[in-house]
């Protein structure tokens, strides 16, 4: 794997790029490939019907999977700009971004709202 | 005193406007229209005027374009179909809620009037600079509108075809959502239980990635490293009990 910084090779995201993206892209990609074998171990290890050898076995494996395994490193991005802060959950943009695209009616049905 | 006063004025209204009176007489008629017990007399509404440009009378189901939808009677109350309509415009919504009640009527559906249900208002306040921690900030609201139309006493192959009518004409920017119902015999509980559960392997993904996660506990079971822990006739009976669950769900 010569020339690529992250362990496994990902595809990369259509949004907006840059080095944040592409690290928060890896994440969701490797959180989304082990999903299955994360809750078939958390069944496992949760399974009081099993020996505690093998439930203790599971919840190593758990462990000692990398971290980028996991959903809750994944972090909300802005699709058009990259921030993390202030994300607007509905269209999964940033505040400013929102505000941009909201005046110029490219989010539909948003207009400004009065009342 | 004051009542009569009102009446006479309302008449005087009446009388000094003839093309209303006209209106309310052709609005009357189709209310006639409306019950099916009434013949159909098409002759009654046409304005038999011909037209210039294609020498035939004016179609009749064209001018019933200028009047408010027709509809049949409900007779059994039997509610077979709820269609939804959502848009963030209410014109498009209005038009195709308008569209299909009067594709009902041609389909002899019996539907509701077009039920308006509360609009759903999104509003988000966002900082009108970059900056963080200025001052100015700006609304904004999105509005979504509803209308539902229910339709009774039809059977479903003609429902399917006023719903795939209506997708087939829709219109930008509205969202269509269909609910069907049907009745079924009192015995569908014990046919249900002569089902072979092996045969409805078929409805095993209705939680979605509950089957994935099965098979990975099983795989994962298999495994030497797990094996080794575990006794083998334990092994079988997980093994066998999760087949049972997989089936049964």
């Amino acid at each position: 794997m010569g020339g690529f910084r992250f362990p496994v090779k990902v595809k990369n995201p259509t949004c907006y790029v840059n080095a944040r993206v592409l690290r928060d892209n890896f994440k969701r990609e490797m959180a989304a490939e082990n999903e299955v074998t994360i809750q078939a171990l958390k069944y496992i290890a949760r399974n009081t019907a099993l020996p505690s050898r093998a439930r203790l076995e599971a919840q190593l494996q758990l462990t000692t999977m990398p971290n980028y395994t996991r959903m809750n490193t994944v972090k909300d991005r802005c699709v058009f700009s990259g921030h993390a802060r202030g994300i607007i959950k509905e269209f999964r943009i940033n505040r400013y971004q929102f505000r941009e695209k909201a005046l110029a009616g490219e989010l539909p049905g948003v207009r400004k709202g009065s009342w | 005193m004051l009542r009569s006063s009102i009446t006479r004025s309302a008449r005087c209204f009446a009388t000094s406007r003839p093309s209303l009176r006209g209106a309310v007489k052709t609005v009357e008629n189709l209310a006639v229209k409306d019950t099916t017990t009434v013949p159909y007399e098409p002759k009654v509404l046409s304005r038999e005027e011909v037209l210039d440009t294609t020498k035939t009378p004016f179609p009749i189901n064209v001018e019933l374009n200028y009047h408010a939808p027709l509809r049949h009677e409900v007779r059994y109350g039997d509610k077979v179909a709820e269609i939804q309509f959502r848009a963030y415009d209410f014109e498009n919504l209005e038009f195709l809620a308008d569209f299909a009640q009067r594709a009902a009527y041609y389909l002899d559906i019996p539907v509701s009037g077009v039920i308006p249900l509360p609009t759903r208002r999104e509003r988000w306040t966002v900082i009108r600079a970059p900056f963080v921690h200025a001052k100015s900030k700006e609304n904004f609201l999105r509005l979504t509108h509803k209308r539902v139309l229910k339709a009774y006493d039809a059977t479903p192959e003609v429902i399917d075809l006023w719903i795939s009518y209506i997708a087939k004409h829709s219109n930008a920017g509205v969202g269509i959502k269909v609910q069907t119902f049907q009745r079924e015999s009192v015995e569908l509980v014990q046919e249900l239980d002569k089902i072979d559960l092996g045969k409805i392997e078929q409805f095993n993904g209705s939680v979605e990635g509950q089957a994935a996660v099965s098979k990975r506990v099983q795989e994962l079971l298999n495994d030497p490293v797990f094996k080794r822990h575990i006794p083998e006739e334990k092994l079988e009976a997980h093994d066998a009990k999760e087949q049972i669950e997989e089936k049964q769900k």
